[in-house]
């Protein structure tokens, strides 16, 4: 008894810590760039106190993924107090929390630079802010999609977890804790490497997409006009850029869905 | 009001109150949980149904309201807000989808946004309802059975049900899944996709899974294919996280903390802000998904210009 309560109330303490993380960091990534370009662009203030604030808001987007599967965790917890001994059951909570917290690491970091490289495209060139602002949107969208698949992982590993808890021991036992070949071992060891390869594995993606995303809208403001021709590098390089967070969702739902 | 635009307003109550009629009681006067729609085998979450159905004749209404007497000389306040907002998105689709094809795409995206929008909006009107959540929360008792009587929340995590959680607040349809991915489905796949194998032939199309080519081109199919599955993910899952998210943080606040000031500011945030811009994303990533199968051909457009 107690040990899928501990793991899910660490999976949300993980979840809500790493989670965190990168989006914090985002948010005043992207204030520092609203201040940068208000030294340059003064008279637009209005603009780039809009746009900070969007872009802002839309930089959260990754911690409050963590919040929810943190508080889906926690609702978990309560409902497995009297649940047996289960490792597997264990394994998915923790799973769950890791995953999106190390998910939303790059996803948050990502996507504050991309409002910073948006808002330093503006100030440069303040002629060309809708499309900058629409590319602004897009990359942020496309920086958290790995993110979106961590959060796909980690609720599927929380319908898991909530559904195998079943078996095992009704009591702590010592062998309990020694590794067995066995499907309870077999079915943790899947629970946690799904929870760890989508949760790696959209970092870099988020942050690779950020670059890109970044650099469009720099040389849109400095190319205005040309957006068709930017547009197509950009949408194809992003989509290819995409690709490795898709393997990692291809590994983790094979392993989450034959758990 | 003419007699017309009236006789046009009357058809969205009339569904709004089929609905009524057909979930057999008042789900949004907090009577009781009723029991979830069955048909053909499905489940239908009941505040889903009802409160997009709300957030359509909203729409509908608003937009009878503020287009009534139209006038070109001496435009009146409503005139103006709706003459901005279709600006916006004719400007949206324009930058999109391109100066020709995006304006036929226009109507479409204009109404997705004013759905979302208005869906988004529902949760400002402190009408009781008994759905939180979706399906997370709702109808499942401790043990994972389905139990339609109240929903067991428990906030302390001393295994009682704490009542308190709840508040009285029409539920977005946002916080279902079903409502972005369906959604999701109808624009992506079927206008995007559907107006990709109509500009571009079905032969092209498809040529488009095996992107590479060649021999590399067959191994690259399955993951072309879950490429283009992530889309539909990624666009729903958004949405539905910020805002099922925001209302999580909004229900936990107002029920830790018995105040008014605080919940209002959150509101404030959560709500009427995130709400506004997760529409307008959710709307303007299905113009650019749309726009990857439908764009029209960018290098010759350039270089007329030049």
């Amino acid at each position: 008894m107690g040990l899928a309560n501990a793991a899910a109330l660490l999976g949300a303490g993980l979840a809500m810590g790493l989670g965190a993380l990168g989006s914090g960091f985002g948010i005043g990534y992207a204030a520092g760039g609203a201040l940068r370009a208000l030294a340059r662009q003064p008279i637009k203030q209005p603009l780039i106190f809009r746009t900070m604030l969007v872009g802002q808001a839309i930089t959260e987007t990754p911690a409050i993924f963590a919040l929810v599967v943190a508080f889906l965790l926690y609702f978990a917890s309560a409902e497995t107090l009297d649940a047996p001994w289960s490792l597997a059951q264990s394994a998915a909570f923790l799973g769950a929390g890791l995953c999106i917290g190390v998910g939303a690491i790059g996803s948050g970091i990502g996507s504050g630079l991309v409002a910073h490289d948006a808002l330093d495209a503006m100030s440069g060139n303040p002629s060309s802010q809708g499309p900058v602002l629409m590319f602004m949107l897009i990359g942020q969208a496309w920086v958290q999609t790995g993110c979106i698949f961590a959060l796909v992982i980690s609720l599927f590993l929380l319908a898991s977890g909530n559904s195998a808890g079943l078996s095992g021991p009704e009591d702590f036992r010592l062998w309990s804790l020694i590794p067995l070949a066995g499907p309870e071992t077999v079915a943790t060891a899947r629970h946690l490497a799904a929870g760890l390869a989508m949760g790696f594995g959209a970092i870099g993606s988020s942050l690779g997409i950020a670059y890109a995303g970044g650099m469009a809208c720099r040389s849109l403001a400095a190319m205005p006009g040309s957006d068709a021709r930017i547009k197509t590098v950009y949408f194809v390089g992003s989509a290819t850029a995409q690709s490795p967070s898709v393997f990692s969702l291809i590994i983790s739902l094979i392993l989450v869905l034959n758990a | 009001m003419k007699a017309g635009t009236r006789a046009r307003a009357a058809a969205p109550i009339a569904v709004i109150l089929f609905f009524h009629v057909l979930c057999g009681e008042s789900a949004w006067a907090g009577l009781d949980n009723p029991p979830p729609l069955e048909f053909l085998g499905i489940q239908f979450n009941h505040a889903t149904v009802i409160h997009s159905a709300l957030a359509a004749v909203a729409v509908y209404l608003l937009v009878c309201l503020l287009t009534i007497n139209l006038s070109r000389e001496r435009p009146r306040r409503g005139q103006v807000v709706i003459e901005m907002l279709v600006d916006m998105l004719l400007g949206l689709v324009k930058q999109t989808i391109g100066p020709t094809r995006g304006p036929k795409f226009l109507p479409f995206i204009g109404t997705l946004f004013l759905f979302v929008w208005a869906g988004n909006m529902l949760s400002l009107f402190p009408v009781e309802s008994h759905h939180f959540g979706g399906e997370f929360f709702h109808d499942y008792n401790r043990n994972g059975l389905y139990d339609p009587g109240e929903p067991f929340i428990d906030m302390n995590g001393d295994g009682v049900h704490n009542p308190g959680f709840q508040l009285p607040r029409l539920e977005e349809p946002t916080t279902d899944l079903t409502f972005p991915v369906t959604l999701a489905v109808i624009f992506v796949v079927v206008l995007g996709h559907g107006s990709g194998i109509r500009f571009r032939g079905l032969f092209e199309y498809l040529k488009e899974y095996f992107s590479p080519g060649g021999i590399m081109g067959i191994g690259m199919f399955p993951l072309n294919v879950v490429g283009k599955l992530s889309e539909l993910v990624s666009i729903s899952f958004r949405i539905f996280g910020n805002i099922f998210g925001g209302a999580i943080i909004m229900s936990v606040v107002s029920g830790l903390v018995f105040s008014f000031l605080l919940p209002i500011g959150m509101y404030g945030y959560f709500s009427v802000f995130c709400g506004t811009i997760q529409a307008f994303v959710f709307t303007m990533l299905a113009a650019t998904y749309i726009s990857m199968e439908a764009a029209e051909e960018a290098e010759n457009k350039g270089d007329a210009d030049q």
